[in-house]
């Protein structure tokens, strides 16, 4: 499903992400790990145009150039952040229709001369998004700011905006990071009820108790390589993983 | 800017309650920005001008303020759409009112004025967009400077381009406006040509804010790179609205040719530029109607200060750092301050003078050090 090749980012001299090669199959869940500055996030990055890259990408079969978002989230990658970056001057229902797909009567002119075929798509896509923020447990906050939301509903509702685009593969970046134990929880039963629906997912993250119940495979990424690769009870017990983590790495 | 403020500490139910239909039970509606009632405050707006202007505004100059506001609330509203819906800090407001109002003027020696009007604008759209396609991707502060750069390019153009513009870019005898039989020739006739005007700006602006535009053009202001990795066309939405704001600019300062009848490059100059923003700042950018607001403040204050000669600007002066400091979210700011004290609920700001904005970020610096003193 989604196939990278020889990805390489480097900013100035520095090598974040250096021939890192990594696919995913169709409703695989992949957790990326790696210590910090191995250059987990850079790869998503990468990967969803974020950062300008080389290296080959493709989705589907299908090449997508990387450095160009537009192109990757036509290719079906949508994505969450580190820091879950919702519109906090958009309401939460806004907030995931920004991602529902088709854009159709969506400019100016329609706005103002199709406004029957505009309002009847407008529709279309609040109960689209109203169905998926009914799914991850925010429905009745559709209409609420999503400023008012705490961290942990922010998290959600990004998580919920990027599979209201109907992701081929989802990319997140460190779901867990900045939640209590309860909130991690509710991130990862929200992922598992979108796993038996044929999730494909890639997820970085540094909880190994989140990555191995998540996950069916996890990638080791250290100083911007992969250093090993496999099921995840296996990995944590690789002598080079550990190495890795406890900085032990030559530098 | 999302992502960056403290999630509030109330729980966010208390925050919001559902709305008359969610809470009958319909499922399939829009978002509450679609439940806005703009057409009756576009209606309750026009009765307040009518009346306003039959109680308080008699004589020439009077009515004659009173018109120079409703020109500038059109290219405000354009100022509205492309800063304060779509986030691009333009400083060339003041060249598009330029462009439009020598271009109508040039036209009509040759075609109807109601014709030059139309050729004006849409010139004056092309002119938009070309400028926009090539300036769109520079960053914040490049970007102000670049449209800066042509306004002040512009000013230069017509005061030396002689055939075009005339002799240091002064036009004198610009035909007065003329629709079907209708000829305007006094203030009155024009009051009435430029409340339309601002009625079609506030209606097209409503139809843009009632629309995905708005809400994309929002995503596409608070984090770009966000935006774009959801398939939003960051860089085409905000020419679209660059595009939208010019017109409305130019329709502005062709109206204004067509009105006073002779223009100068003076007219549009870097002070109306600044008074453009003002507007903006002042009246709020959290609606259509702060920037409508911030217009009347920005003519008619300055004529009742007068009473206060030499004081006059460090009074206006000290106005203006008072309304930034108390209202940062602009005078507007004081109805949804005020509706939302008496529904009982936490007032969450919006908008780049609002949440995330810098100046309700130093609005909640002084507010967090008064509480953390006491």
């Amino acid at each position: 499903m989604l196939e990278a090749a020889g990805v390489n980012v480097r900013f100035g001299g520095v090598r974040a992400v250096s021939q890192v090669s990594l696919s995913v199959t169709r409703h695989e869940i992949v957790g990326l790990v790696g210590p910090n500055g191995s250059g987990k996030s850079t790869f998503l990055n990468a990967l969803t145009g974020v950062v300008p890259a080389s290296g080959s990408f493709a989705v589907d079969g299908q090449a997508v150039s990387l450095g160009r978002p537009a192109k990757a989230r036509a290719a079906g990658v949508l994505r969450t952040y580190q820091t879950p970056q919702v519109y906090t001057a958009l309401s939460c229902v806004e907030n995931v229709m920004l991602a529902t797909a088709p854009r159709r009567w969506m400019g100016a002119s329609s706005a103002i001369a199709a406004r029957p075929r505009m309002i009847a798509a407008e529709r279309n896509r609040y109960s689209r998004a109203v169905e998926m923020l009914s799914r991850v447990g925010l429905a009745d906050l559709a209409g609420a700011p999503a400023a008012g939301l705490s961290y942990g509903d922010r998290r959600i509702l990004e998580v919920a905006r990027a599979l209201a685009g109907d992701p081929k593969v989802l990319l997140l970046d460190e779901p867990s990071a900045g939640l209590n134990e309860q909130e991690t929880a509710r991130v990862g039963a929200i992922l598992a009820e979108f796993r038996a629906d044929g999730l494909t997912l890639l997820v970085v993250d540094h909880k190994i108790e989140f990555v191995s119940k998540l996950c069916d495979r996890v990638v080791v990424l250290a100083l911007g390589e992969v250093i090993a690769q496999g099921e995840p009870a296996d990995v944590w017990r690789d002598q080079q993983v550990i190495d890795a983590y406890l900085g032990l790495e030559d530098a | 800017m999302p992502g960056s403020e403290q999630p509030a500490t109330a729980g966010a139910q208390t925050l919001w309650r559902p709305t008359l239909l969610a809470r009958r039970g319909h499922k399939d509606v829009l978002p509450d920005v679609y439940r806005r009632h703009d057409y009756s405050s576009i209606s309750i707006f026009v009765v307040i001008v009518l009346a306003v202007r039959t109680l308080f505004v008699s004589g020439l100059s009077a009515q004659d303020s009173y018109n120079l506001w409703l020109i500038y609330a059109i290219a405000a509203l354009g100022f509205y759409l492309v800063f304060g819906v779509a986030g691009r800090f333009a400083f060339s407001q003041t060249f598009m009112m330029a462009l439009g109002a020598y271009l109508a003027a040039w036209l009509s020696k040759s075609v109807p004025v109601w014709q030059a009007m139309l050729y004006s604008l849409a010139i004056s759209a092309v002119v938009a967009l070309i400028l926009a396609v090539l300036l769109i991707r520079t960053n914040e502060f490049y970007f102000g400077i670049a449209t800066l750069a042509i306004a002040g390019i512009g000013t230069l153009v017509f005061q030396n381009w002689t055939a075009f513009a005339g002799p240091s870019g002064l036009v004198y005898n610009i035909p007065s406006i003329e629709i079907g039989g209708f000829v305007a020739e006094t203030e009155t006739d024009f009051f009435w040509v430029m409340l339309v005007g601002v009625v079609v700006a506030l209606l097209v602006v409503s139809l843009i804010e009632r629309s995905p535009l708005r809400r994309e053009a929002i995503a596409a202001r608070d984090a770009p790179m966000v935006a774009r990795t959801l398939g939003i066309p960051v860089a085409w939405i905000q020419v679209i609205m660059f595009v939208l704001g010019s017109v409305f600019a130019a329709v502005a300062g062709s109206l204004y040719a067509q009105w006073q009848g002779v223009i100068s490059p003076d007219t549009f100059g870097i002070d109306l530029s600044i008074g453009i923003f003002l507007m903006a700042i002042l009246g709020g950018l959290g609606s259509m109607w702060g920037v409508i607001i911030g217009a009347a403040f920005y003519v008619f204050i300055p004529q009742y200060l007068q009473s206060f000669s030499q004081y006059q600007n460090i009074i206006y002066g000290g106005l203006l750092v008072v309304i930034l400091i108390l209202l940062p979210e602009g005078l507007v700011g004081i109805a949804a301050r005020v509706r939302d004290a008496r529904r009982g609920r936490a007032h969450l700001t919006t908008g780049p003078g609002g949440n995330g904005g810098v100046l309700h970020w130093l609005a909640e610096a002084v507010s967090h050090a008064r509480s953390s003193r006491s």
